[in-house]
């Protein structure tokens, strides 16, 4: 029965309407950005944007994994049964991690034994298993795999920016791969620490939020100025 | 009814066991492959870990279980062995530095992860500094009568450093 109902889901989305892949990417990545708006993934959030280096090794790997196993799942959805899809999910993302950390163990070892335990955490990251669970499980590999796509680069790209802003305050300088690009002696010690974390993820959530507010009034504005012409 | 029943678990536990073995395969290719490429690096590490033991390093060599440090024209600057214990969440490996005396000089931790600012502080210099130069009685935790506090909060992941210390000791040649 529930394998009809999931059947019917995905027919409704297989309909006449063309797919905007565009709009799908933007979805992920901006409007419901995982840690911005859905708040999700806090936990590595908060421990690996101590530098921009393991922002970028953390969000890549999350991005790898989210990218496989949802491409992955809506490949073989008709093969996953419902009642045990949370086992076959979880083996599913387990085994792209591991692929990925034994990869990071051979090619860069220093990233690997800093990011240490946040690695194998990537498999109960709420960001992954939602999207697969609401996404990649009910839509074909098209969607599923721009879905992913547009929610990994937006973790990512979170990532980087709260740590670029923590990097940045708390060590006084910006190093990225080795490369010290520049220093001064300012150091926010609370900035290194999580809590500084939480607060600047705050923050940024009040600034996207403000953005968001500012572009609704300019096109409410501009759909009142267009009426008020084509009254007259 | 029943057959419908028992014809629907079969098919979910056929799909979970091909899942299961699918992932089994992919993760034994790719632990295969990277194998090699991870051993060197290990290696790599550990030989940096060893000349940081051993300024002056000219070579080593691994006999038993344990391994001979030599400087220059073979002459033996100590001993190292490499030892490890299960800690509160994850193994501890260490590698224990020994004089020509059989005296512990200095203690490396080659691998661990233990819980994040808790355990973790058994690598911090404070720690590991509190072991060297002691002989075998004395390089144990206070609580067992040795000379060192143990991390407060990280009793067991203190403990287990002490258990890889002490096993050291023993695997050094008479």
């Amino acid at each position: 029965m529930a394998n009809e109902q999931a059947k019917g889901k995905r027919r409704q989305v297989k309909g006449p309407n063309r797919v905007n892949y565009t709009n799908l990417f933007f979805d992920g990545f901006w409007k419901q950005n995982p840690i911005f708006v859905l708040l999700l993934g806090l936990c590595p959030t908060l421990a690996v944007t101590n530098t921009i280096d393991n922002a970028v090794g953390l969000g890549v790997a999350t991005l790898f994994v989210m990218i496989c196993s949802s491409l992955l799942i809506s490949l073989i959805r008709k093969w996953i049964y419902d009642e045990v899809r949370i086992p076959s999910f979880i083996v599913i993302i387990a085994t792209f991690v591991t692929v990925a950390s034994l990869l990071m163990e051979a090619y860069t070892p220093g990233l690997f034994l800093t990011l240490g335990i946040f690695i194998p955490l990537i498999v109960v990251n709420c960001i992954v298993l939602g999207r697969v669970l609401s996404v990649a499980y009910h839509t074909g590999p098209g969607i599923a795999l721009v879905d992913a796509v547009g929610t990994g680069f937006g973790f990512t790209l979170g990532l980087v920016v709260i740590g670029a802003i923590r990097e940045l305050l708390g060590t006084g300088g910006i190093s990225l791969f080795g490369n010290q690009l520049f220093a001064s002696n300012l150091s926010v010690g609370i900035m290194v620490l999580p809590p500084g974390a939480l607060i600047t993820v705050g923050l940024l959530i009040a600034g996207k939020n403000y953005l968001d507010d500012l572009k609704t009034e300019k096109n409410s504005k501009q759909k009142h100025t267009a009426q008020g012409v084509s009254e007259q | 009814m029943i057959k419908d029943i028992m014809n629907k678990d079969i098919k979910q536990i056929m799909s979970l066991c091909v899942i299961f073995l699918v992932a089994s395969l992919v993760l034994y290719g790719v632990y295969t492959l990277t194998k090699p490429k991870i051993d060197e690096t290990n290696n790599a590490v550990f030989n940096d870990k060893l000349s940081r033991l051993y300024p002056g390093l000219e070579s080593s060599e691994h006999i038993d279980n344990y391994f001979v440090a030599y400087g220059p024209a073979k002459s033996i600057m100590g001993y190292a062995v490499e030892t490890s214990s299960y800690g509160y969440q994850s193994d501890i490996h260490l590698l224990v530095g020994f004089d020509q005396d059989k005296t512990l000089t200095a203690v490396v931790v080659l691998s661990q992860m233990e819980t994040p600012g808790i355990g973790t502080k058994i690598e911090e210099d404070s720690f590991l500094n509190l072991w060297n130069y002691k002989k075998k009685d004395a390089a144990k935790l206070k609580q067992n009568g040795g000379d060192v506090d143990a991390i407060t909060g990280a009793t067991v992941s203190s403990k287990a450093f002490e258990a890889a210390v002490q096993e050291a000791f023993t695997n050094l040649p008479n």
